[in-house]
């Protein structure tokens, strides 16, 4: 009787050592889901001084205010991680962190959008997750994924990254803020920040990328882009002048910004010669100057091919004589017997 | 990513279709009824996140442009997103290596329906900087789009496929799509383009009528 007392105790004793164990090993896995640990990717880079010296010190400061702010945020999100999304990505077939890992199907891709909407949690974790990312496929997949949602979480990752003084990071939160701005105000307001404060061309051609696809739905903000836009179609990079001109016509709206784009037709790079082309074909204000600066532009023999050719479109828009349409069939003629000699235009 | 050109011929028929493909895509614009004689259309409906927009409403900066309407785009939820022209743009972006990792398959991939795994591989193509190309990432193929695709496509030597046709493969640098034909032509008229229904096969949709000049 004794004996099996002993024993009793024996088993009662290993299985609070069990229980024990278990809460112990679940508790520290918990705390790793939870990232409390997890350093972000740019941390120990976070507005370098180098970089501070290209920004002035008022921009600087705004810059590094900005982020200190966003980080907070981001860091009381962390802290009030539900952990129970686990368990609903888990009952749905996924697990968290795999989520963008490998490519997608369309279908699953609709699939997955479809468990998001349903699971802030999820989109949390998820955002979290990005932030820590340094797969840069993952990265542009869950910048697609979450880049749907309007979550201020997913804000403050992509602001907090582009921010972070680290280009790869600011590209991938450049990149989250792109899919979120077309219906999301805040996201816009934060690259149209980034776009005052930046200064680096690689950076900045990424921030302008992100407003590629304007909201078909907004006036909010327009000004404030196109007088970046102005400001950036001088920027010494021809990277930036080219895509500041592309930004611009898409932004411009009712507004004329026909003098930037001629200015983008006689500039003294061939790419941004080119984008300038393409981007009239934009605009609404088909006046005789535009007109006929786009004429010269086609007639111009040691002209790109892919320039000339966007200038026989755009004028495709205008009132034409007869003589002018005979003219410019002609040059088309022209560009496309000279096409094999000029195909590494 | 740029490919030498082989010979003249070569390079003025990859002109030529692209061109073709670019000013059908534009044509379609500017046209008020759907007179695109053949295009496969492919639609899908597909469950959208609800992005409610609260903001004040301005009008689209391509509806009131006669010439570039949203229509002569091809996006996704375009008019003419999910439809033939996609999927050539999608065997051309599948032979240059534009594609998921996991879409081994050129008709596992071109489906003719521009979903998130096109609009991917759209941006990984534009952000692409062959050529020292700039142009704007969005994921959408325009006019810019079509003249990046134009320096950087080339097709095989054309093989007479009988019926007035001759079929065409997309050439790679990592010859990815070997010599199956993906775009047929017809002989008499250099502007009237097909494609093949399935790669390697010599069932023919349409393409493309109309070329660049008909003047």
């Amino acid at each position: 009787m004794r004996l099996k007392e002993h024993g009793n105790v024996v088993i009662a004793a290993t299985l609070v050592s069990i229980l024990f164990l278990g809460l112990i090993g679940g508790g520290w896995y918990l705390f790793q889901w939870l990232g409390e640990t997890e350093p972000l990717k740019a941390d120990a880079q976070v507005v370098s001084p180098t970089r501070q010296t290209t920004l002035s010190e008022d921009v600087a400061r705004k810059s590094v205010e900005m982020q200190l702010a966003v980080s907070q945020r981001v860091q009381t999100q962390k802290i009030e991680l539900d952990p129970s999304a686990i368990e609903v990505a888990l009952a749905a077939g996924y697990h968290l962190h795999d989520i963008g890992s490998t490519a997608w199907s369309d279908s699953e891709y609709a699939e997955l959008t479809k468990l998001l909407k349903a699971n802030p949690e999820i989109r949390k974790h998820l955002a979290l997750d990005f932030r820590i990312n340094t797969d840069p496929k993952k990265t542009k997949r869950l910048a697609a994924m979450l880049g749907q949602f309007d979550d201020e979480i997913i804000t403050d990752v992509g602001l907090e990254l582009a921010l972070s003084g680290e280009q790869v990071s600011q590209k991938s939160g450049l990149s989250l803020l792109g899919k979120q701005q077309p219906h999301n105000i805040k996201a816009r307001s934060a690259i149209v920040d980034i776009l005052q404060v930046e200064s680096t061309p690689e950076i900045l051609v990424s921030a302008l990328n992100a407003v590629a696809v304007p909201p078909k739905v907004n006036v909010t903000h327009q000004q404030e882009l196109l007088t970046q836009f102005e400001t950036l179609s001088l920027n010494e990079d021809a990277r930036v002048r080219s895509h500041s001109m592309a930004m611009m016509a898409r932004w411009a709206g009712k507004t004329d910004v026909n003098q930037y784009l001629l200015q983008g037709l006689n500039d003294s790079d061939p790419s941004v010669r080119k984008t300038a082309a393409y981007s009239l074909m934009k605009t609404r204000y088909l006046t005789d100057d535009v007109k006929q600066q786009l004429l010269t532009r086609t007639q111009d023999n040691s002209e790109l091919k892919r320039t000339r050719e966007a200038a026989l479109l755009a004028l495709e828009r205008f009132n034409l004589s007869d003589d002018e349409q005979q003219q410019l069939n002609n040059i088309r003629r022209n560009i496309q017997q000279r096409r094999p000699s000029n195909s590494a235009n | 990513m740029k490919l030498i050109s082989k010979s003249l011929s070569q390079n003025l028929y990859r002109s030529v279709l692209i061109a073709s493909m670019a000013t059908l895509a534009v044509g379609c614009g500017s046209s008020s009824s759907d007179d695109t004689v053949g295009v496969e259309d492919n639609t899908e409906t597909t469950d959208t996140t609800d992005t409610t927009d609260t903001e004040t409403l301005v009008e689209d900066m391509y509806s009131l442009d006669s010439t570039w309407a949203n229509n002569s785009l091809l996006s996704e939820g375009g008019q003419h997103g999910n439809s033939s022209y996609t999927k050539g743009v999608q065997r051309i972006l599948f032979c240059l290596g534009y594609h998921p990792e996991n879409q081994t398959s050129i008709n596992g991939f071109a489906d003719g329906i521009f979903g998130p795994n096109t609009k991917a591989a759209v941006e990984d193509f534009q952000a692409e900087p062959a050529l020292g190309d700039i142009i704007a990432v969005d994921g959408i193929i325009g006019p810019e789009t079509w003249g990046k695709l134009q320096d950087i496509v080339e097709l095989d030597q054309p093989v007479d496929v009988g019926n007035g046709y001759e079929s065409r493969s997309i050439q790679t640098a990592n010859n990815k799509c070997g010599t199956e034909a993906q775009f047929y032509q017809n002989v008499s008229d250099p502007y009237d383009w097909k494609m093949a229904k399935t790669p390697g096969s010599t069932v023919m949709v349409q393409f493309s009528i109309n070329g660049p000049n008909q003047d």
